[in-house]
């Protein structure tokens, strides 16, 4: 705090905050959370799902509220619920599973990170620390556009993240609420959402990437473990076939080339 | 271990993993980029993991296998929210009509 000796009017300083920062902030960080409008709604259906998934394995609202707070992630998260072993006499080997695939999963964070990193250097860690520990595909995409056209400001960056966080902890808690309402999912499909879901997900990947190949050896290679040694393990099997037969065509690699 | 345990420790797992992947791009990020090959693997591991999730599913009976040929259909044009609708009233269709 400055004391009045330094400064005629002892409000001036908080006069100055409030007439230039703190305007400009909340400018930044509404504009922020404005572009992201559209991916939290989008965000809606797969974290009432989310929710519904783990009220029908009998978590509690504590449980995916510290899930969905702490990893924050949405195909890692249904994958762990989907996983979710159903007796507990192989429950040690399951939850390795589980974290291994999260790990696979969220590998391409990797990525994003490096991809950003030169434009969130500049700022201070309490903002790109926040930022990190809550990137997801959405903020992270609509960052990146921002960042292209002009430096990225902590409170813009904070305007695609905050928001966007706490809109995923009401839907879940939601859909956990909405769940428990259930009585035989199966009467109304909602076990089929689960994988409805999913399909609606990699048609998206696949519109994306244009690639047949990584998905079609992991649907047959988790088949075959499927057919030959049922458990959690047609997880794994696929997901490595799949991601070693996304190292045949390179990145960048000409798209007429296709097919 | 009881079910209470299991669901921290997964939770802990997960949450450790997906930080680590979160925060290593911007920590580990070279002068260099990733390899081209590198990032055409990870690049098809979203896809792959789903896929090979859903895939036991879809294997389950007719039922399911007709609903996610609707559902794949109807995402190709429509927004996600419908083709998840239809490919959910699919099933319960199917389930409905065919015996077993």
């Amino acid at each position: 705090m400055t004391s009045p000796a330094d400064n005629q009017d002892p409000l001036s300083p908080l006069k100055r905050v409030w007439r230039h920062t703190r305007p400009a902030c909340w400018r930044d960080f509404a504009r922020g959370a404005v572009h992201m409008m559209p991916m939290s709604m989008a965000a809606a259906p797969f974290g009432i799902m989310v929710g519904v998934l783990a009220a029908r394995l009998d978590w509690g609202l504590s449980d995916i509220l510290l899930m969905s707070a702490t990893v924050f992630a949405g195909a890692a998260q249904f994958t762990a619920l989907g996983m979710w072993p159903q007796s507990s006499g192989d429950a040690a080997a399951a939850i390795s599973g589980i974290i291994g695939i999260t790990a696979l999963i969220n590998l391409r964070h990797l990525l994003m990170g490096a991809a950003i990193a030169p434009y969130i250097r500049p700022l201070p860690w309490r903002v790109k620390g926040a930022f990190l520990f809550t990137m997801a595909d959405e903020n992270w995409a609509i960052a990146m556009t921002a960042a292209r056209r002009k430096a990225l400001s902590g409170a813009y960056l904070m305007g695609t993240t905050l928001p966007f966080y706490v809109n995923w902890l009401i839907w879940t808690a939601l859909g956990h609420i909405l769940g428990r309402g259930f009585g035989h999912p199966e009467r109304w499909g909602l076990d089929f959402i689960f994988v409805a879901v999913f399909l609606t997900m990699i048609t998206g990947f696949y519109k994306a990437e244009r690639r047949a190949l990584p998905l079609l050896a992991s649907a047959g290679t988790a088949l075959a473990v499927h057919l030959l040694a049922p458990g959690g393990w047609s997880v794994i099997a696929g997901a490595v076939a799949g991601t070693a037969a996304g190292v045949l065509r390179p990145a960048g690699q000409d798209l007429t080339e296709d097919e | 271990m009881n079910e209470q345990t299991l669901i921290w420790t997964a939770i802990l797992g997960m949450a450790l993993v997906t930080m680590a992947c979160r925060l290593g791009g911007y920590l580990l990020v070279s002068r260099h980029p990733p390899r081209a090959w590198v990032k055409s693997a990870l690049n098809a591991v979203p896809g792959a993991v789903l896929t090979a999730l859903i895939t036991p599913a879809l294997s389950a009976g007719p039922a399911e296998a007709l609903a996610a040929a609707v559902t794949l259909a109807a995402a190709w044009r429509l927004p996600p929210l419908v083709a998840i609708a239809m490919g959910a009233a699919t099933v319960v269709l199917l389930r409905y009509i065919l015996p077993g």
